[in-house]
């Protein structure tokens, strides 16, 4: 009998265990968020977390390690648009990873409380492809309306792995009153690894100890991640935070760097080292009386366009299986193919049978994130270039970057410290950041104007630099006809109304000829037309172009990734018996020493040939980070071109044939 | 992870494993494992084509072979001839599953290399991946092959997959091509004993079956490409298709079988009805709804402004046995206030029961109002779910059609949350939907609005100063789809990004345009919108050599401008119901006359009225466009007098005015 009710017992005590565990588990509802209104951190917030707290903890089990990240937030609703972007939630994982102990319920404004029920709590695998699994729990919080609060929390274990450069946010896509992260690193003795945690973006914050082996850190009122036109990376600007194990070196920069640079040589000195079938080959691409940069142009020629780059080549199954196991350049020589890192090691090889000195510089990619040498990891240092030295200053060349133009880095890898790897003295160098008149825009067209107003003639446009590795990196991957349709689509999106034929593109996949395209258009009343005028906005290809700042306010900072310039060269031919009217042209505007803004017009009255010529350029002096502050200064000056791009000369039906003039002003 | 990373991370998995890793793993082999019915297809002389055709289907088969039980297994083989680079995507094939009653036996497919080398995929190469990513739950799911990274022009595409599927309805539907030309498209259906098959054919002349014994075949040849154009008909009104049904001997359990649309609505009414049940927080809700309503329309606007905030939220589970059909019971739905569209529908339904207000489940194809044809009785056809509402007469709005024995019917749609009660979205008016109503079911031709019930009316009221700055203010009032799109605007972009949209749109053709004023105002019982704007801009019109002061008196552009410019048109050209009107008046500096204002235009046409008109008056500008189209669909030889009548009125409002120093 005793056996009976104790069993009974300790069925129930199993049975029920979960549920008192799930009801005590909760945070007590502070009525004051129950009754709360209005958003606390940002106004005209949607939604709002109250909190978000995550633990992660680093732990041996057995002969294994893992990490169990154990989440729980809170969320008031404010809106039918923050009930609707709320109520599902899904999280997505890894096949190999587990979720557990999902559990969340629904706080309504009255105070009742509808529970998520385990059968509402979907999964799923979302894609199952030859060993890649990708799974999602996913499900809706019941009940959901402005003035609710919601409240949910899971587990996540990650099955053979720890927190190593564990990228963890801080901010969501909406507002937090209060974000917390309890962190445990692995507890191991004789580890000479030590967890660290670097927060970004964040201000000081202070990391406090906590039970249990715990640390913690707080932020608060963390304002929801917004897009803007010309913003920073992401990683620039959000909270965010790092987590990692690192040997318990030195942590001065100063001490750090040379280390990491000194290991970066002795692993590579090998690779750079030229064996006789590099060296044989160097020495049939030079003649005695190459110069150094002579030498390093063939070199880099060679290897850009000799070398197939698995990257940007279609290689045979074979191919694919050799390139995978290259160590050496005399390997990737052999094959005549290699991945990226192997045209570069290749490129380093070769400079040194050149009898040059040829490096392996490190640095970080600036479009992802900004590089700060006081951070002693080498997270941020993914990028790899090869710094050669020519007399006493480093030359950087990507040969690896197919459509990186010559003598020049990607945009990614300007203006960057970079770290020149070295045996005895490692030495941060910046990379050279190239002017506008390096990155071109130039634009031609060559077009007429009929009496009804319509425009017809031919667009030639052409980009080098940095619009040039862009436009390659977008479009060499598509078909001809997807290129063209991109590409036309916008100048439709400028201009509806053209119609276009002939096009064509050019050099998309050619290293070393710009990327081009042309095509014929006719613009069916592109001139404003009344009784006696005609009204044309010479400057074309602005036409129909959105506001680069349209919006009154500004959240962050501005950033351009690279300095540019604009050349647009047009003629417009006039239908007889028209003649300009009092023409003026638009003023010029120089931007302090950071860009400047031109415009020229010539009219040939015989010919009735008006020639607009434009030119811009902006980065100067690599001006390209502006802080938010200065928004209210940088959007008039974008705003004022724009108003001259919409310049318009007025044609007026001639009444008695006049002799030519000729306008030229600046 | 935030929103924005698991969006990043789920596109990343997906394109590192359909573009890079599939075909990577594919082995190639000789010639000698590919199938003869590919060697075959290969051999095929393919006929010319246009230099834009990327790619030719050189054969393409599906068999169907149902047995007694009424379980099908469907097996398809095809072979596709790339023709240019941009045909390499069409190298690539994928089934669709669900997960409970049916499953993929196998899938495999070849690549016929240009070099001679032969590719071969199969299930190492397949990716299995969810259909429905933005569903809770979906039991539907696809099984991919992709050849496209390795399939450079003149490769030949073949696969072949099998399937078994327990089908709870008797029916299926096939199309012969898509946009693709077509050498030979084949359906072949094999029945057992005793069973018969019908078709209709869409899209083409009627296709007679070859029937031998017990197996029907249905084959087309020589299909020409299909090219879709802006402005145009649906792929699925231009292709040609088969719609076939299969009847057992009547003492067979088997799927559902239909001969007429009663039918199909009596088997829908079975499934629907018992779910609509109110239960008591049901009907107190419906009443404290109601409370204050005066009038039955009233009431129903009352319910549905509710049922429109119930969100949608779709949880797909026993599809394969209807529940794709089957709403969750009202009560459920109501707790919860979540559902999908039947879901939503249903506890309107119920909502609407619990005040005797009777209403039916309707079901319709959203986004193609040509999709449905009266001709195949089958639930097959339709996508989405509504609300036909029984109502008075004193409640017909613009919204209600006509019903022989149940009289007048409101139709709605509570999963659109911007479409007020008594206007119906622009995508469903004119469609035909089924009413989920027993015996009286029907299937029923949705109204269409008029231009006048969807006017966006524009009034702005400025000031011109001599230097050429400007200000004043812009109201818009918009009613019926005008006054969705203004809704949806504002309901569905946060506060911040509707602000950023309005200055957007003014900023285009205004640069340095200031903002000083949004005011939004919703009137859903109106089915009206109204929003209005001040602002002002320094530099608008120019001035030339200080005599000429030029300036657009339209202000801000258009929320949607219709462009043709494509020199031919193959295709009809579709029409949705639209009308805009805009006044402007614009108080003229002083010292300044009038030299030039554009024309007066006025174009008639059978499918548009455009008429605009300019006036000085008191030192006034006055100014008044209008714009009327009719829902039409016309026919391609009609495409000049469309593209004229566009072009007139873009010529006509890129006019300015040009003012003259006294």
């Amino acid at each position: 009998m005793k056996n009976w009710v104790l069993n009974l017992f300790l069925g129930l005590f199993f049975l029920l265990s979960p549920m008192i565990v799930f009801g005590e588990d909760w945070k007590p509802i502070d009525p004051a968020h129950t009754a709360l209104k209005a958003p606390v951190v940002e106004k005209d917030a949607d939604a709002e977390a109250i909190f978000w707290e995550v633990r992660v903890l680093d732990e041996v089990d057995g002969f294994t390690v893992r990490t169990v990240l154990s989440n729980y937030i809170r969320i008031k609703i404010f809106t039918d648009r923050g009930k609707d972007t709320q109520t599902k939630v899904e999280i997505p994982y890894l096949g190999s990873y587990k979720i557990k102990d999902i559990a969340g319920r629904t706080i309504k404004a009255d105070g009742s409380i509808l529970e998520l029920k385990k059968d509402a709590v979907f999964d799923r695998i979302v894609i199952n492809t030859n060993g890649l699994k990708i799974k999602v729990k996913s499900f809706a919080m019941p009940g959901v309306e402005p003035g609710s609060i919601i409240e949910y929390r899971w587990k996540e274990i990650r099955n053979d792995t720890v927190s190593l450069y564990s990228h963890l946010d801080l901010q969501r896509d909406i507002p937090i009153q209060q974000v917390k992260y309890f962190i445990k690193p692995l507890s191991l003795p004789n580890l000479s690894y030590g967890m660290r945690i670097k927060n970004f973006n964040t201000g000081a914050i202070p990391l406090n100890k906590e039970k249990d082996g715990y640390v913690s850190t707080t932020l608060t009122n963390v304002p929801a991640l917004h897009k803007e036109n010309y913003m920073p990376p992401d990683d620039t600007i959000q909270s965010w935070m790092l987590v990692y194990y690192s040997e318990d070196k030195n942590q001065n920069p100063d001490i750090f760097w040379p280390q990491y640079g000194k290991e970066v040589y002795e692993k590579t000195k090998d690779i750079l080292k030229p064996d006789d079938s590099v060296k044989k080959l160097t020495a049939s691409l030079l003649t005695a009386s190459d110069g150094p940069k002579e030498k390093l142009d063939k070199i880099f020629f060679f290897c850009r366009t000799k070398i197939k780059n698995s990257r940007y080549t279609k290689l045979s199954d074979e191919e694919l299986k050799k390139v995978k196991d290259i160590t050496y350049p005399k390997e990737t020589l052999k094959l005549g193919a290699g991945a990226p890192s192997d045209i570069l090691f290749l490129f380093g090889a070769m400079a040194n049978a050149a009898g040059l000195e040829a490096r392996i510089a490190r640095l970080s990619d600036r479009s992802k994130s900004f590089f700060d040498k006081r951070f002693t990891d080498s997270y941020f240092m993914k990028g790899a270039i090869i710094a050669v030295q020519v007399g006493t200053d480093w030359l950087f060349f990507d040969p690896a970057s197919l459509y990186v133009s010559s003598g020049m880095l990607s945009w990614k890898e300007e203006g960057q410290e970079a770290l020149i790897c070295d045996a005895k003295q490692p030495v941060f160098v910046r990379t050279p950041l190239s002017g506008p008149e390096k990155s071109v825009r130039k634009r031609n067209g060559i077009f007429k104007i009929t009496e009804d107003g319509s425009l017809e003639g031919t667009v030639k446009i052409q980009f080098t630099g940095h619009f040039d590795e862009d436009k390659k990196e977008d479009y060499d991957s598509d078909s001809p006809k997807e290129e063209q349709e991109a590409l036309e689509a916008e100048v439709k999106k400028r201009i509806s109304t053209a119609e276009i034929s002939d096009f064509k593109i050019e050099n998309v996949d050619s290293p070393d000829n710009p990327f081009t395209y042309s095509y014929h258009v006719r613009i069916p009343g592109y001139c404003q037309k009344t009784g006696k005028r005609l009204f044309l906005q010479p400057a074309y290809f602005n036409y129909g172009l959105d506001a680069i700042f349209p919006a009154g306010e500004r959240k962050y900072p501005i950033y351009f990734p690279f300095p540019w310039s604009e050349e647009d060269h047009i003629s417009f031919e006039f239908p007889t018996g028209y003649e300009l009217e009092n023409p003026s042209v638009p003023q010029g505007l120089t931007i302090s020493t950071v860009g400047k803004y031109t415009v020229k017009m010539q009219y040939a009255a015989e010919k009735r040939l008006l020639s607009y010529q434009r030119f811009f350029n902006f980065g100067n002096g690599g001006s390209l980070l502006y802080p938010k502050d200065s928004y209210q200064q940088i959007k008039p000056i974008f705003d004022m071109i724009q108003e001259r791009d919409k310049h318009v000369v007025t044609l007026k039906q001639k009444v008695d044939a006049q002799s030519s003039s000729t306008t030229n002003q600046q | 992870m935030s929103r924005i990373k698991k969006l990043v991370f789920t596109q990343l998995v997906t394109l590192i494993a359909i573009i890079l890793l599939t075909p990577c793993l594919a082995q190639a082999r000789g010639f000698d494992d590919v199938p003869s019915w590919l060697r075959q297809a290969a051999a095929t002389n393919k006929p010319q084509f246009a230099k834009n055709v990327s790619a030719v289907v050189l054969y393409k088969e599906r068999r169907v072979v149902i047995d007694n039980d009424g379980k099908a297994t469907t097996t398809e083989q095809a072979a596709i001839k790339v023709l240019t680079p941009d045909g390499a995507k069409e190298a690539a094939t994928y089934v669709a599953y669900l997960t409970q009653t049916g499953k993929v036996r196998d899938m495999r497919a070849w690549l016929l290399r240009a070099n001679g080398e032969v590719k071969r995929y199969g299930k190492d190469e397949t990716v299995d991946q969810a259909a429905a990513l933005n569903d809770v739950y979906n039991e539907t799911r696809i099984k991919y092959i992709s050849a496209s990274s390795n399939a450079e022009e003149g490769a030949i595409f073949g696969y072949e997959w099998s399937t078994e599927e327990k089908a709870f309805v008797n029916q299926d539907k096939w199309f012969f091509q898509d946009d693709l030309p077509v050498v030979v498209s084949r359906y072949v259906l094999t029945l057992p004993t005793g069973w018969r098959a019908d078709s209709v054919t869409f899209n083409h002349n009627k296709v007679e079956p070859n029937i031998n014994g017990n197996i029907y075949t249905w084959e087309l040849r020589d299909l020409s490409p299909i090219e879709q154009e802006d402005s145009g008909p649906s792929i699925s009104s231009l292709s040609p298709g088969l719609a076939i049904s299969y009847f057992p001997p009547s003492s067979s359990k088997t799927g559902a079988s239909f001969t007429d649309w009663v039918d199909v609505s009596r088997w829908l009414t079975q499934l629907s009805d018992g779910q609509a049940l109110p239960d008591p927080a049901i009907k107190a809700k419906a009443q404290s709804l109601i409370a204050n309503a005066k009038t039955e329309y009233e009431k129903i606007r009352s319910i549905g402004e509710y049922v429109q905030k119930v969100q949608y939220i779709s949880i797909q589970t026993n599809v394969g046995r209807g529940g794709g059909y089957k709403p969750h019971p009202a009560s459920e739905v109501f707790a919860k206030s979540y559902g999908d569209c039947k879901d939503k529908a249903n506890l309107m339904k119920a909502m609407l029961k619990a005040v005797d207000i009777p209403a039916y489940l309707l079901v319709i194809y959203s986004g193609d109002p040509t999709y449905v044809r009266s001709e195949w009785p089958s639930p097959q056809q339709f996508n989405h779910c509504i609300i036909a509402i029984n109502t008075k007469e004193e409640t017909k709005t613009n919204a209600t059609v006509s019903h022989p024995t149940l009289g007048n019917l409101l139709i709605f749609d509570p999963t659109d949350d911007v479409t007020a009660v008594g206007d119906l979205p622009d995508h469903e008016q004119n469609s035909l939907a089924l009413l989920v109503a027993g015996e009286a079911g029907a299937l029923l031709k949705m109204p269409v609005t008029s231009p006048e019930a969807n006017l966006l009316a524009r009034v702005s009221d400025l000031t011109l100063t001599p230097e050429g700055a400007i200000s004043g203010t812009i109201t818009e009032e918009s009613l019926g789809q005008a006054a969705t799109r203004a809704r949806a605007e504002l309901k569905y972009l946060s506060k911040a990004d509707y602000q950023k949209m309005i200055e957007k749109l003014f900023t285009k053709d205004t640069p340095q345009a200031k903002i000083t004023k949004i005011e939004p105002l919703d009137n859903t019982a109106e089915r009206s919108f109204k929003l209005s704007i001040e602002f002002n801009a320094p530099n608008f019109g120019q001035s030339a050599q200080n005599r000429l002061l030029v300036f657009k008196p339209l202000v801000a552009t258009r929320h949607q401008v219709i462009a043709f410019n494509q020199p031919n048109r193959k295709q009809p050209i579709v029409f949705k119901t639209k009308a805009y009107k805009e006044t402007v008046r614009v108080k003229l500096p002083e010292k300044f006359v009038v030299d030039e204002i554009p024309d007066p235009v006025k174009l008639t046409t059978s499918f548009g009225y455009y008429q605009s008109n300019y006036e000085v008056k008191d030192g006034n500008l006055f100014v008044q466009r209008i714009l009327t189209l009719k829902a039409s669909q016309l026919n391609p030889d009609q495409y000049s007098s469309v593209r004229k009548f566009f072009e007139q009125i873009h010529n006509s409002e890129q006019s300015p005015v040009v003012l003259l120093k006294k």
